[in-house]
């Protein structure tokens, strides 16, 4: 197998020197790496974390939808069921009771009732309560269980679903992303335009891209990507104490930036003794 | 193929010594020292991701998380794969899933920075157009060819660790890496070409 010539061996050399961490660096990190484990994972932006949360949510949502899907169907067979039954109650020429005084006692959990008859026994028409939930037709002992509250009464209450729809429809699947701005892709243009210029070696022209950035955008979406880049430039031209000055102000003036990191190193070579 | 080792009295596995890996650490027991592990696999799984292409800013999250994970499945490790190999595995897929979980702050990072270490002040200009070299000849090579090359050439793992590692067989191994170099060798050729041309032009 060919070998590869010195110049490559050497091309590859740096690079792996390049994507070596500094010595010293697995100590350090050692002891971040002792306080995670005695801390738990925090919540981001750790992979597994995320995975799991992101299942949680998942599994939420699936229940949610279950348990609409269920409460819609039972609700529309049990207003199906009601209406079907008045239609053949009408349609047989049942004479459908009045509604009773809201004096009269209702039948309480355990008292026998009459069951509904079968539907071919024109002799005993079944008799039907309006406001009252369906007896169910399997329960041979015509034992009426009260419907528990909250479950298919309600859900046959024709006056909650449409409560119940909006909020089924307001529980959002996944959130929207705020759409991309017009003012964020302006902002993308110069700091790409920045680094490009710097990749090719032209840091002049990259700090005027980043000051053109800094006049039209001072507080812009990426102000942090703008200041860090700054001190990077300033520090790849010689002029340390500025891009130090920056680094220094980085912390305090983008606390939440996770660029906080990379800000502490800008120059940092040089400020050892 | 070894039979999985059951754990040790650290919790860890017991792992037979050697397991294809040097100066592993083996406590008595036989159990693995994470300590030992973590201090002396850091590097390797640093660059590891870096080759991988995770931004530099990322890169000591992405290496705490890969041994976060071992610590959590270090009970699982059964000795069969090197550990540098199980390592790099690992690396794979906390880089592929912190890239997909990340690539709108990723998108952020790029402007800021390549995904490549940027070349200090204190590194010479020669340094830095040989790191630029590699990366445009490593650029060369497809994804597959690219992992065997790094794994072999940066790395130095051998071909059978590498077809242990990748799960792939050993000629594959051999044909990947054989492409490879000729591929870097004929983009360092055209580069050199260049940049001939550009002293002369």
């Amino acid at each position: 197998m060919a070998e590869l010539e010195r110049e490559a061996v050497a091309a590859l050399a740096a690079l792996k020197a390049a994507r070596t961490p500094p010595a010293g660096a697995a100590a350090t990190a050692w002891t971040a790496m002792q306080q995670r484990l005695l801390q738990g994972p925090p919540p981001l932006p750790l992979v597994a974390s995320a995975d799991t949360s992101r299942t949680r949510s998942i599994a939420i949502i699936v229940a949610l939808a279950a348990a609409l899907v269920l409460a819609v169907g039972v609700a529309g067979w049990s207003a199906g069921w009601l209406a079907g039954t008045r239609a053949q109650q009408e349609q047989a020429g049942y004479g459908v009771v009045p509604p009773e005084p809201t004096s009269a006692p209702r039948p309480e959990q355990g008292e026998v009732v009459a069951p509904p008859a079968p539907r071919d026994d024109a002799s005993t028409p079944p008799v039907i309560t309006p406001g009252e939930p369906p007896a169910p037709a399997s329960t041979p002992s015509g034992v009426v269980t009260p419907p528990e509250a909250g479950a298919v009464g309600a859900a046959a209450d024709p006056d909650r679903r449409p409560r119940r729809r909006p909020r089924a429809a307001a529980t959002p699947s996944e959130p929207t992303p705020p759409p991309e701005t017009s003012t964020l892709e302006a902002e993308m243009t110069l700091l790409a335009r920045a680094s490009a210029s710097r990749r090719a070696g032209d840091r002049e022209a990259a700090l005027v891209a980043l000051q053109r950035h800094a006049r039209e955008f001072p507080e812009g979406q990426l102000a942090p990507e703008r200041e860090l880049q700054r001190a990077m430039v300033l520090c790849e031209l010689g002029r340390a104490d500025e891009a130090r000055a920056i680094a220094r102000g980085f912390a305090q003036r983008f606390a939440a930036s996770p660029l906080r990191s990379k800000a502490a190193t800008i120059c940092a070579q040089e400020d050892a003794p | 193929m070894r039979p999985p080792t059951p754990p040790g009295p650290t919790g860890g596995p017991s792992v037979a010594e050697g397991g294809g890996t040097p100066r592993l650490a083996v406590v008595a027991g036989g159990a693995i020292d994470f300590r030992a592990l973590f201090l002396e696999h850091y590097d390797f799984v640093y660059r590891a991701l870096a080759h991988f292409g995770m931004p530099q800013a990322s890169l000591d999250d992405a290496t705490q998380e890969v041994f976060a994970v071992v610590h959590r499945r270090l009970a699982d490790y059964d000795g069969r794969t090197a550990m540098r190999g199980w390592l790099w595995g690992i690396a794979r897929n906390v880089a592929s899933s912190m890239q997909r979980g990340e690539q709108r702050a990723r998108r952020r990072l790029e402007l800021v920075a390549d995904a490549e270490p940027v070349a200090g002040p204190d590194e010479t200009l020669a340094q830095r157009q040989q790191i630029a070299l590699a990366r445009a000849c490593l650029e060369a090579l497809d994804e597959q060819q690219r992992e065997v090359f790094v794994l072999a050439e940066l790395e130095g793992f051998s071909a059978p660790e590498i077809a242990q590692t990748l799960d792939v067989k050993l000629n594959t191994v051999y044909s990947r890496l054989r492409i490879a170099r000729e591929k870097f060798q004929r983009a360092l050729a055209r580069a050199r070409t260049r940049a001939q041309r550009g002293h002369h032009g």
